[in-house]
């Protein structure tokens, strides 16, 4: 059974509607202020120094706080501050849908104790098929890095939901050869909306049509996939080079090892072909 | 006013020259030329005569290992930081034997790249 959101799991059994499910989300999203947002609403930054931080973030594998701490730009009591405030003022998806009336407090609480029942097998699942693979180091070492660069360049937070050797047809995919001591094809495998999401975020520009600039960037995302990926074999003491990543229309070859994803903006899907 | 470096950008991406670009605007580099692949990169290194050179190492075709090769043997002062998003130890050491003055590992952000670029034109 997949691993989804508590939203997700609510629509599926028609507990809610989408638009509820909706517009419970966006006014999640702009109740819950990011780091940046409550330390320029305490006076603390300016938003061009957030604005700042927010840019290496997205190029590096460090959080909000951290980069600001480097920078001077906060000390570490003010970011603690910041970062109790934030969890005190946090409000939760559940909240919404019953303050808006679209289930009761009783059912809710029902159901997410069977969603957290549900999301504890998934993973159980998923993390038993990973592991039985003859490539897992490989696998584990990939998924890693694709859950962090995910986060920071496109700030998608993403969830493992499946492992399978069967493809799902997405719009887009992306693959990058490895060669060396293990020899494989790293493809990204994505829906438009979401290939947009990570070119709006990686090179600062509105994009509203996937076009050659927007494939760029989704191809040098996975590009900084691999070569990180490559860098932890690397810490195995395996010797690892890897081509240039290209946009792919079928299967790189017949053995895959499919992981779906799931992010808010939309499922998607790493697979390895060996 | 502050000495101005001309910085030729080699990168096969077009969003990761784009990004470059914009990070280095208002600094001390002055970027002269944006090449996708080694050939344009040469001839550009040939017109415009860069104070240094970010040089990606993964391209098709030529690679950045090569291409670095042939401006050494161009002028044997150039100054080259390469970039790759592998920062293996190999991929390290193959840039810096083969005459790079630096390493920048990608993803890369503009005090990263700033700084890389700073201590590189600093040791001169």
């Amino acid at each position: 059974m997949p691993a989804k959101f508590i939203g997700q799991f609510l629509l599926e059994k028609s507990l809610i509607t989408r638009e509820a499910l909706l517009s419970a989300t966006e006014h999640q999203q702009r109740a819950n202020l990011t780091l940046g947002g409550l330390a320029i609403a305490q006076g603390l930054l300016s938003t061009a120094q957030a604005d700042s931080i927010n840019l290496e973030q997205q190029r590096s594998d460090k959080r909000f706080g951290e980069i600001a701490l480097e920078k001077n730009l906060l000390d570490t009591q003010q970011l603690n501050e910041l970062l109790r405030v934030q969890k005190e003022q946090r409000v939760f998806l559940g909240e919404i849908l019953i303050q808006q009336g679209h289930i009761s407090r009783e059912r809710f609480d029902t159901e997410l104790a069977l969603f957290k029942q549900e999301q504890e097998r998934s993973a159980e699942l998923v993390m038993v098929d990973l592991h039985s693979l003859p490539q897992r180091e490989v696998i584990e070492d990939f998924l890693d890095m694709t859950l962090k660069i995910l986060l920071r360049v496109a700030k998608e937070q993403v969830k493992i939901t499946s492992v399978s050797d069967t493809e799902t047809k997405f719009t887009h995919a992306i693959a990058q050869r490895i060669k060396g001591d293990r020899q494989f094809d790293f493809v990204l495998a994505l829906p438009g909306n979401l290939l947009l999401v990570l070119c709006q975020h990686f090179i600062r520009v509105n994009c509203t049509v996937v076009d050659e600039l927007a494939l760029d960037a989704a191809r040098e995302v996975v590009n900084i996939i691999s070569g990180n990926g490559c860098a932890k074999l690397s810490v195995r003491g395996l010797k690892v080079t890897m081509e240039p990543p290209r946009t792919i229309s079928g299967p790189a070859s017949d053995h895959a090892v499919c992981v779906g994803m799931s992010s808010v903006t939309a499922d998607f899907e790493v697979r390895f072909y060996f | 006013m502050s000495k101005k470096y001309k910085i030729l950008i080699v990168d096969d991406s077009a969003a990761m020259r784009m990004m470059i670009t914009a990070s280095l605007q208002d600094s001390e580099f002055e970027v002269v030329g944006a090449a996708k692949d080694g050939q344009q990169a040469l001839q550009l290194f040939k017109d415009t005569s860069p104070d240094l050179v970010l040089l990606d190492i993964i391209m098709p075709g030529m690679s950045g290992v090569e291409t670095l090769e042939h401006i050494m043997a161009h002028d044997k002062n150039a100054v080259v930081v390469m970039a790759s998003s592998m920062g293996t130890k190999d991929a390290v050491q193959g840039a810096l034997k083969a005459g790079a003055k630096n390493f920048l590992q990608k993803p890369i952000d503009q005090d990263g790249l700033l700084k890389v670029l700073r201590t590189t034109v600093n040791s001169l």
